[in-house]
């Protein structure tokens, strides 16, 4: 092909502008080590490290979900303990108040040592975390459990709700994680305040049968709910590992797809820095003697 | 016999068509670096034979008389310069697509951790936390705020797309007025060009300068030419009219855009494209001008389209599960974001919400005695932050994932446009050597010849010489 002397610099020039844009993307790629700059460099991957980054968003959400609920269950946790602990002491006091040989002033005293269980476990009850009740079902700033007197009979309510707190922990897996005081509470108090209330009138029969029976009762009932907070936090310790599990990988994924490999950027950038360079000594050649130097 | 002085008349005629060459190569070298031109040579030819002009001719005839220039033409390609005018107004469109795409692009920043898609995730990320805390109010503050953000963040983009929009329009009327220049200029030029051709002569010059305005023109727009019989050049714009037609040009003119009018430009108010007088809007693609309308009117409207519809999703779903809700202070039907706000310029989140974050609904009832909802009540929250797992009420994909097909299908186009911009300039360059290896100076050629004109003249000149000499020698020899 017949080369003239323009085709020779527009050679040139072209490969000198071509040399130095593939060096300018490598420099891009070398100063935010990231392959993936904008969505041209690479569409499918970078729909992919959207959707990672989102997953990514969403399991942190889920992971704060979790620990907030593990403390939830935890304080619900420790409170029916405490409502055990004061059911004991109660079935203690109730053998020791069904004994034949007290008498009355005893057994008055027996019934204010049995007030101040109630109140203790009723307070246990009230327990909250982070400002809110966890016992009361959805009404959370009302404290589930009150007590009242009126004549010789004292009464616990409940003043909560029976609505189960669903939470989702992780995608599509929805966790209910409160009791509502409902479930087992009311026979608990209600043993122990009848106790009370027969230890305080001398009902020495009814002390040492039917409260004896309704409190065994309501600590059967008692520890069902305690089995259920356990199985609960079993169960949310278990989704918090996962979820550990899958932050770690998808880091990981999202790492692999965006990032650059600083190894292979700084080769690369070295690599066409060369070539430019190979470009532009070439380029600065391209004006050759002509036939008429050596015409004299 | 030829006469006495025939000889002195044929070496004449060589001194004049070597001069005459010579001159012609000066003029090559001078134009040695000129963009668009086309190296010219002389075409030389004997000149017609003397011989005796009688019934009966005595002697041999047919006696040489010496060479002349007959023609001066200009080595010129023209299969190659159609195929360049045709590569030139693809390579325009390509170069601005992909332009336009990465500037899009840069408008959501994605993936990068400041693009718009944190934006959504924070978003939903708000209303899973005051999920876990309906009747916390620091949580609803972060909902508000982050809604606003969201809010902000499409407003901005649509405002963004806008204004690529709107310089395409400025550039529209730009372009018109270069093209309406160099169809003038090319009328002027087809006028000298069919005057000089008229004389028999050769308009070399001329038509080079003729061939580079139609280089530039082709940039601009997608044009067909011809080059008639008599040597005027009629360029028509593909799929709209002609330009150039013999020594008439018809200018193009830009009116605005209305409803009445067949729509063309995608918004009112944009400039249509029509030849002056008329009110037909053309259809053009191609070229700078083609590429601008194009990029007007589908690429950004297309983007703007797609996010109109993923902001009308966003509104609508919130809103939905928003207004069956309930606010911490018992107020129902208030939606999230205001209801007149539907499109990505337009979204904005509900001045009531805003100025009274206890109308956020979190709770799905209310205690029918105190009008309020529980505290620990966030199923409606919930469920609006489910929506970065399910799609929303219709549709099928989730509002993120709708996001993502955007994003990947704008990195789809743009990859491709940059990978045509590279080949056409592939292209481009091996059409531009093929026609530089027809049509362009090389020094080295016009210096060889020089040397030989140069000889030739020299030649002729000592051939005059020496007839000076043999005609002395005759008048001093054979007078008296």
């Amino acid at each position: 092909m017949r080369i003239s002397d323009q085709q020779m610099l527009a050679q040139a020039q072209y490969q000198m502008n071509a040399d130095y844009d593939r060096l300018a993307q490598a420099q891009t790629v070398l100063s935010t080590m990231r392959q993936i700059n904008s969505p041209a460099d690479n569409p499918v991957g970078a729909a992919a490290a959207l959707e990672l980054q989102d997953h990514l968003a969403q399991t942190n959400s889920f992971s704060t979900t979790a620990s907030d609920t593990l403390s939830w269950l935890q304080t619900t946790d420790t409170s029916l303990s405490s409502v055990n602990d004061a059911l004991l002491q109660a079935r203690t006091l109730a053998v020791q108040g069904g004994d034949g040989t007290l008498t009355q002033d005893q057994r008055r005293a027996i019934a204010s040592n049995v007030a101040q269980v109630l109140q203790t476990a009723v307070q246990a009850a009230n327990a909250t975390y982070n400002g809110h009740y966890v016992l009361s079902g959805y009404k959370t700033s009302t404290a589930p459990f009150g007590i009242t007197t009126s004549g010789g009979a004292t009464t616990v309510n409940y003043q909560g709700d029976n609505n189960a707190i669903q939470r989702e922990i992780s995608p599509g897996q929805m966790m209910q994680i409160n009791t509502p005081g409902s479930t087992a509470l009311p026979a608990v108090f209600a043993a122990i305040a009848r106790l009370h209330d027969d230890l305080q009138a001398g009902n020495t029969a009814a002390i040492s049968g039917a409260d004896l029976q309704a409190l065994d009762q309501a600590h059967d009932g008692l520890l069902v709910s305690q089995a259920t907070v356990g199985a609960s936090i079993n169960r949310i310790q278990s989704v918090q590992t996962t979820l550990q599990t899958t932050q770690v990988n998808l880091s990981g994924q999202y790492s692999q797809l965006v990032d650059a490999n600083m190894a292979q950027a700084a080769t690369d950038f070295s690599a066409r820095q060369a070539t430019y360079q190979a470009a532009l000594s070439a380029a600065a050649k391209v004006i050759q003697p002509t036939l008429l130097e050596f015409l004299k | 016999m030829p006469g006495t002085f025939f000889g002195i008349n044929t070496a004449l005629r060589g001194l004049e068509a070597q001069q005459g060459a010579m001159d012609v190569t000066s003029h090559n070298i001078a134009n040695a670096s000129t963009p668009g031109y086309s190296r010219q040579s002389v075409d030389m030819q004997t000149t017609d034979p003397w011989y005796d002009p009688s019934m009966q001719p005595a002697g041999v005839g047919q006696f040489g008389t010496g060479v002349t220039i007959t023609a001066i033409t200009r080595a010129h390609d023209s299969f190659t310069q159609q195929q360049i005018v045709y590569q030139n107004q693809a390579q325009q469109q390509q170069q601005t697509l992909s332009d336009t795409l990465n500037s899009v692009s840069q408008i959501y920043n994605d993936p990068t951790a400041q693009g718009f898609s944190t934006l959504l995730s924070n978003y939903f990320t708000a209303w899973q936390q005051l999920a876990n805390n309906p009747s916390d109010n620091p949580s609803r503050a972060v909902v508000a705020s982050q809604g606003a953000a969201l809010a902000n963040g499409f407003n901005a983009a649509a405002g963004s797309l806008a204004s690529l929009q709107q310089n395409q329009d400025h550039q529209v009327g730009a372009y018109v007025q270069q093209i309406n220049t160099i169809s003038g200029q090319i009328a002027g030029l087809n006028q000298q060009i069919v005057a000089v051709l008229g004389t028999g002569q050769q308009p070399n010059d001329l038509k080079d300068q003729r061939d580079t305005l139609l280089n530039q023109l082709s940039q601009l727009a997608n044009v067909q030419y011809t080059v008639s019989s008599n040597g005027s050049m009629n360029v028509a714009l593909v799929g709209a009219g002609a330009l150039v037609q013999g020594v008439s040009s018809f200018q193009l003119a830009t009116i605005p855009d209305s409803q009445a009018s067949s729509q063309v430009a995608a918004q009112p108010g944009f400039s249509d494209v029509v030849f002056q007088g008329q009110t037909k809007p053309l259809q053009l693609s191609g070229g700078q001008l083609g590429g601008a309308l194009t990029m007007r009117d589908q690429t950004l409207q297309g983007q703007l389209n797609q996010l109109n519809s993923l902001a009308k999703n966003v509104v609508t779903a919130v809103n939905g599960f928003q207004m069956a809700g309930y606010g911490s202070n018992g107020a129902t039907g208030i939606p999230f974001f205001a209801p007149g706000g539907t499109t990505a310029a337009t979204m904005a989140v509900n001045p009531a919400i805003q100025s009274n974050l206890a109308n956020i609904a979190a709770a799905s009832s209310v205690d029918p005695v105190t009008g309020l909802p529980a505290p620990g009540d966030g199923t409606v929250a919930q469920q609006v932050s489910q929506l970065q797992e399910t799609p929303p009420a219709g549709g099928t994909v989730t509002l993120q994932q709708q996001y993502e097909g955007i994003i990947s299908a704008l990195g789809v186009a743009a990859h491709q446009a940059q990978t045509n911009v590279q080949t056409g300039q592939l292209v481009l360059q091996h059409l531009n050597a093929q026609e530089s290896s027809v049509s362009a100076v090389s020094i080295n050629e016009e210096s060889s010849n020089l040397i030989q004109f140069q000889n030739a003249y020299q030649a002729a000149a000592r051939v005059i010489s020496i007839f000076n000499q043999t005609i002395s020698d005759m008048i001093t020899q054979l007078g008296v």
